[in-house]
């Protein structure tokens, strides 16, 4: 195996799958990530396990993270962003770092800081153990950052780890090639008549998954009172013509009924009903999955035109009922938008940066397909090509990986 | 180590990860039980080969002795047995597709026909060009009574879109969930139905589809849109097929010890198996000998296993803390590690050993051995005497002291995001890491109760998430006989329980643990 350096831009699944594995093959990795935290939408998402596991893949997030933590190969810059490349034999990328605030070899995690913190949000906490540090100053919220009208968090401190006025770092990295592993951008549904950002209790299944990673249940935003009905909305940004979004983001029926079985199996006096336009296939047991899910979720074969508020918060979802031909009024406590996955903004950066070229939806060729190698040296993994799932998204990084050790055998002649 | 690799199979997947090898340096061993044996490799892999290539064909494996990095594989050809070394085994054996004429009840005919059939140039698009008029009517059946896939109905738009668009017929899908999960294939559906096909979904009534005594078939439905019936009669009915593993698999799964899933591939359901990996070791099955997917996911997996083979050879993965190891002196031969071991990592010979290049140090063996006479030193000195016995003592009744087993994928990691997530757990909480809840014998259980814990928790990963399989299997019973035995000797109530948790479940397992606190001050001290 040939000596070679990588740089891995974006630092959820794909790219620290792909760090991992570049690892294992004896290269030196470099992942860069523009947020604070690594791990990307998936170390987010909630364990979905009822009485067995269902296989959503969100605890391989977690052991893949905590893999590369403990790689000594690999190196993570977070809060830091490519600013210029230039190519020549080796890339040379130009990246600027955030200033480090919180210094993650002070911070013991005590929390202190953002119980103090006055300004909601100026804090924001990880999601993971393996999230260092697992807190993190948000600029665009913090007062300092602002008019350097408070400092409570670094005067509070019990460890010193604070240090608000820090100078960001430019730092020059050379590398043999580049995985862009940029992610996806979740579609934002304020756009659709769901009332979604106006009603508190429409929210998306990213945001559900959260709060069941955080509650482990179910509760309605406005009142954090237990819903009593709640309705899913599948393809909200996906499957659209209106929009130009040609496809389907293949990961929302899965995670959708997943959780709507787990929401059941906890708090089983929730009624659940799910609008699609078709179920797709998931798991290696989908048939006896789907029998079951359609025994405690009542199945609706079609998707809401519009959502009103009632005076109580509650929604009121107008829907076109097939079966007797007639459009439905039905309230419900709560809604969550199965939002779809596209592309992310990042990708025109790349195609500026790597002279990247993208698809007629708007995502990135994958590493698997032919017509990409058009820019030797230049791969991608994960959903900057496409939706996938958390084991697509494992196995595209493979594909990235196999492309740089056939590009660096090359090399070496 | 032995650089050479054993590929299994005869297909593009096999070819393509022959082809990631050869280009690494690595040689490769390529046998496959058909005769005709049609390997071409790409110029650009010729060119570089470093590696070197044998094929044996046409071969079935007859036995497979050794572990990683020293497997020993039996043969049998035409005329002779042969045998061959190799470090790692790849299985990549080709899939099967079977028409699905028995679902929908359907003979085949000249107007009933399979989706494979249609789709031979010469025999099946060339005869309907020659004889059927332009708008001829062809139905296609699938997903309808069984859910189909996404592969498969990638297959049925594509050729219905050429019949529509090249020959001018008129296609009718009918299918219940239209499976548009893959790249491109929301486009290709509405392609199709811009070309003038018509796509019939059915949640409840399905068509009554009818085989007339001459073969020819009529559909009577009812349009869920329109609520209007209609009656087909097409002049070629297509049946979908069903995927199924090739039926050399179970063979390869018994020569091999492999575990499978629920259709027969050789891949336990189980998220610790991603990419390729399988139960044991050093055996990875890739493609279409590993599950249903597309031709795009098996050349992904044609790169993840080569990728994972050469982490293989580079040693990356023989760390191991926990192997366990076999006092001879005071084993019985009663063969029980033999039996139960997952991971084929013990070796029978003149005397049983641990293979630890094999062994994952789940400790299923060292629980479970009748004559205790495999020990797990490392979990033994490390954690349960210098960590866990010399644990600080403090009876305090308002916080009992708890001992938690917490398998060291699941529920350790969790317990410390709960506390990363600043919930607060007992004060009286100790964690004992383990490798699997399988290992946590009734000795340690009855260890912890014996030094002054008021209750214990066994912790383990969900069923269906343990990297052993078994895991929770083996806690569930060996906390049942150890409440089992307090019901009877006591009555100070349920002092031990199980559960199964995530390692990314924080909330949980503060509920978890602090629920049983809750209880344990209830039932007041033990000791």
């Amino acid at each position: 195996m040939a000596d070679g350096k990588v740089l891995i831009i974006g630092g959820g699944v794909a790219g620290l799958s792909a760090a991992l594995g570049l690892a294992r093959l004896g290269l030196e990795v470099q992942i860069v990530e523009k947020k604070s935290f690594l791990g990307g939408h998936a170390i987010r998402f909630s364990c979905k396990a009822t009485d067995r596991c269902v296989k959503c893949g969100a605890c391989r997030v977690e052991e893949t993270l905590k893999n590369v933590t403990n790689n000594p190969k690999i190196k993570v810059w977070t809060e830091t962003r490519v600013i210029n490349v230039s190519k020549a034999n080796t890339f040379t990328i130009h990246l600027s770092k955030r200033p480090e605030y919180i210094n993650p070899r002070k911070c013991t995690r005590c929390g202190a800081c953002f119980d103090q913190c006055p300004e909601s949000g100026a804090l924001i906490q990880g999601h993971s153990n393996y999230n260092f540090p697992f807190i993190a100053i948000y600029e665009e919220k913090c007062r300092f950052m602002r008019d350097r009208s408070c400092c409570i968090c670094q005067e509070i401190c019990p460890e010193a780890a604070i240090q608000l006025d820090g100078n960001s770092q430019q730092k020059v990295y050379l590398a043999d090639a580049i995985i862009i592993a940029t992610g996806f951008q979740p579609f934002n549904p304020e756009s659709k008549p769901y009332g979604y950002n106006s009603f508190p209790n429409v929210i998306t299944n990213l945001q559900l998954e959260e709060m069941l990673k955080r509650e482990s249940i179910v509760l309605r935003p406005s009142d954090n009172t237990i819903p009593k009905k709640i309705a899913f909305i599948q393809c909200v940004g996906s499957r659209d013509a209106k929009l130009n979004h040609l496809w389907c983001s293949k990961v929302c029926c899965a995670s959708a009924l997943r959780l709507a079985r787990l929401i059941k199996s906890r708090q089983p006096e929730i009624e659940i009903s799910f609008f699609y336009i078709d179920v797709q296939t998931f798991g290696r047991d989908f048939q006896a999955f789907y029998a079951a899910v359609q025994n405690e979720v009542r199945m609706i074969r079609n998707i809401p035109g519009d959502i009103y508020q009632t005076e109580d918060k509650r929604l009121q979802v107008n829907f076109y009922d097939a079966a007797l031909a007639v459009t439905q009024e039905e309230i419900f406590d709560m809604v969550a938008l199965s939002i779809g996955i596209t592309p992310s903004s990042e990708l025109n950066k790349m195609v500026e940066l790597f002279e990247l070229r993208l698809d007629e939806t708007g995502f990135a060729f994958g590493s698997g397909e032919t017509q990409w190698f058009s820019v030797p040296g230049v791969y991608t993994a994960g959903t900057a090509s496409g939706p996938m799932s958390i084991a697509d998204t494992i196995a595209s990084a493979s594909q990235a990986v196999t492309a740089v050790a056939k590009l660096l055998r090359q090399k070496a002649g | 180590m032995d650089k050479t690799i054993l590929i299994i199979g005869n297909g593009n997947c096999a070819q393509r990860i022959a082809e990631n090898l050869l280009v690494q340096g690595v040689n490769v061993i390529i046998a496959s039980k058909d005769q005709h044996f049609e390997f071409a490799l790409s110029s650009a892999a010729k060119r570089q080969t470093w590696g070197s290539i044998e094929i044996l064909t046409p071969t079935s494996v007859l036995a497979c002795y050794g572990f990683i990095g020293l497997f020993d594989i039996l043969f049998q050809s035409a005329r002779e047995k042969i045998r061959r070394n190799a470090s790692i085994i790849i299985i990549a054996e080709d899939y099967e597709l079977k028409p699905n004429f028995d679902l929908y009840d359907l003979n085949p005919s000249v107007y009933v026909w399979s989706l494979s059939q249609i789709n031979e140039s010469v025999n099946g698009l060339q005869h309907l060009k020659k004889n059927l008029p332009i708008g001829s009517k062809i139905a296609f059946l699938t997903g309808l009574i069984k859910e189909s896939n996404a592969v498969i109905q990638e297959n049925v738009m594509r050729t219905a879109l050429r019949l529509q668009l090249d020959l001018e017929l008129q296609t009718y899908i009918f299918t219940g969930n239209l499976k548009v999960s893959g790249k491109g294939l929301e486009a290709l559906s509405r392609e199709l139905k811009k070309a003038g096909a018509v796509i019939s979904k059915f949640t409840k009534n399905i068509p009554q589809i009818i085989q007339n005594r001459d073969g020819s078939i009529s559909i009577t439905y009812l349009d869920e849109v329109t609520l209007q019936h209609f009656i087909l009669i097409p002049d070629i009915t297509v049946v979908d097929e069903t995927i199924y593993p090739s039926n050399y698999l179970p063979h390869l799964a018994d020569v091999f010890g492999l575990e499978t899933d629920l259709l027969g591939f050789l891949q336990a359901d189980n998220v610790h198996r991603i990419q390729t990996h399988t139960n044991r070791k050093g055996i990875l099955a890739a493609g279409p000998s590993k599950a249903v997917q597309s031709i795009a996911d098996h050349l992904s997996d044609a790169d993840g296993a080569a990728q994972t083979a050469i982490e293989f050879l580079r040693g990356s993965f023989f760390q191991t803390r926990y192997t366990a190891e076999i006092n001879t002196g005071m084993c019985v031969r009663c063969l029980t590690c033999l039996r139960l071991c997952p991971h084929h990592a013990i070796s029978f010979g003149a005397k049983l050993g641990v293979i630890l290049e094999a062994c994952e140090g789940c400790g299923l063996c060292a629980a479970e051995c009748p004559a205790t006479a495999i020990s797990q030193q490392h979990l033994q000195d490390n954690i349960i005497n210098q960590n866990f016995l010399n644990r600080p003592k403090q009876i305090d009744p308002a916080s009992p002291s708890i001992v938690a087993f917490c398998c060291g994928r699941s529920a350790v990691p969790c317990a410390e995001l709960a506390r990363c997530m600043r919930h607060k757990l007992p004060q009286g909480l100790f964690i004992v890491e383990v490798p699997c809840a399988c290992s946590i014998s009734i000795e340690y259980i009855l260890t912890a109760f014996t030094n002054l814990a008021e209750g214990v928790l066994v912790l383990t990963c969900h069923e269906g998430n343990c990297y052993s399989e078994k895991g929770i299997l083996f806690a569930n019973n060996r906390t049942n006989q150890v409440l089992d035995f307090f019901e009877q000797t006591t009555s100070s109530g349920k002092r031990i329980e199980m559960h199964t948790i995530a390692s990314n479940m924080g909330t949980e397992f503060f509920e978890i643990v602090n629920q049983f606190e809750k209880m344990l001050i209830d039932m007041g001290p033990l000791h």
